[in-house]
């Protein structure tokens, strides 16, 4: 892997933990758009992203790690597609004590799947104590061509995040093994 | 935790006719459009097919961008966004009330000055502060009981 910052996305639907995540293990408090909650959403909590969370991390080996956190309301897909731009790759953070975690899942692997099969994809299931079984996330993935490691993560603890960063950046680096062959 | 905002027919008829009054001030001002500060479409009023709803999801990031990046540079609160396009322009601000929960959108032809337009914005921002739409309903209490 080059030395260069990479671009790592957070997905996932609103309450996921995706700006809670990018907090927990940003170098710096994260560049925030959150704003009240007008919608259902704020039965929920109080506040929503609308446009994107941002933070960085530096690695051990000094590579840095740009963070972006999309909004989660579909009504802002808009703003997936500007984030996703030279992204290398996809954290998808679901909630699995909604309504449809499955569902969820589904939604995002179909919007970012170009990403997802150029680049890398990682699952990181919250509140796993709560909702369906790991094995019917990897389970939906099979069924859909596009294995991912789906982990659980509590998105308020560092060392958690850190292990879902550390399965995305295993995934990137054998996502990169075909063209360093090919460079050879 | 907040109540999600819905606005009342008659608060609707009102908004109306205040972004009806905004389109009549110019023949270039082309459209006016009243969101939630989270991207929601309230009210729309356009001379042209806009599609309101994307609009006001754009208008929530556009300005809560804003806001961020006037934090990082010291200078907020933002007070409005302007865009100058090719064709035309367009003016982003909150409706400055005791909640913050709303936002105006107003776009223009090129034709129009954009000190005109933001003017005009202002104007009509500060006549929809004045309408107390954002005000939470009233709690239900017990009916007061007289001897």
């Amino acid at each position: 892997m080059s030395n260069a910052p990479l671009k790592l996305l957070f997905a996932g639907p609103t309450g996921a933990g995706k700006t809670t995540a990018i907090a927990a293990i940003s170098d710096f408090p994260p560049v925030s758009t959150d704003v009240a909650a007008t919608d259902e959403v704020s039965a929920m909590k109080e506040a929503t992203t609308v446009a994107m969370d941002y933070g960085e991390i530096t690695l051990a080996q000094g590579q840095k790690v740009f963070l972006y956190g999309t909004p989660g309301q579909a009504r802002f897909d808009f703003m997936w597609k500007i984030l996703a731009t030279n992204s290398l790759g996809l954290i998808i953070l679901l909630d699995n004590s909604s309504q449809d975690p499955l569902a969820d899942l589904e939604t995002y692997v179909d919007h970012f799947r170009e990403l997802i099969d150029r680049a890398a994809g990682v699952v990181g299931v919250t509140r796993a104590e709560r909702g369906p079984l790991l094995g019917a996330y990897f389970a939906l993935l099979q069924r859909k061509g596009c294995l991912m490691p789906v982990l659980e993560v509590d998105a308020r603890k560092k060392q958690d995040v850190l292990c879902l960063l550390d399965a995305f950046l295993s995934v990137l680096e054998h996502a990169e093994l075909p063209d360093e062959r090919q460079a050879s | 935790m907040s109540q999600s905002l819905q606005f009342t027919e008659p608060q609707v008829e009102q908004c109306k006719a205040a972004l009806d009054r905004f389109l009549a001030a110019s023949p270039d001002f082309v459209s006016a459009i009243i969101s939630t500060v989270d991207g929601r479409l309230l009210v729309e009023r356009s001379r042209r097919e806009i599609g309101g709803s994307r609009v006001a999801s754009m208008a929530g990031s556009l300005i809560a961008l804003s806001e961020a990046l006037s934090g990082e540079l010291h200078v907020k609160p933002c007070q409005h966004v302007t865009i100058t396009a090719q064709l035309g322009v367009i003016v982003l601000m909150h409706v400055q009330d005791s909640r913050n929960l709303l936002a105006l959108t107003t776009s223009a032809s090129h034709e129009v000055k954009l000190g005109t337009l933001l003017a005009s914005s202002r104007r009509t921002a500060t006549e929809l502060s004045q309408m107390g739409l954002t005000k939470p309903p009233l709690t239900q209490t017990s009916p007061a009981t007289f001897p």
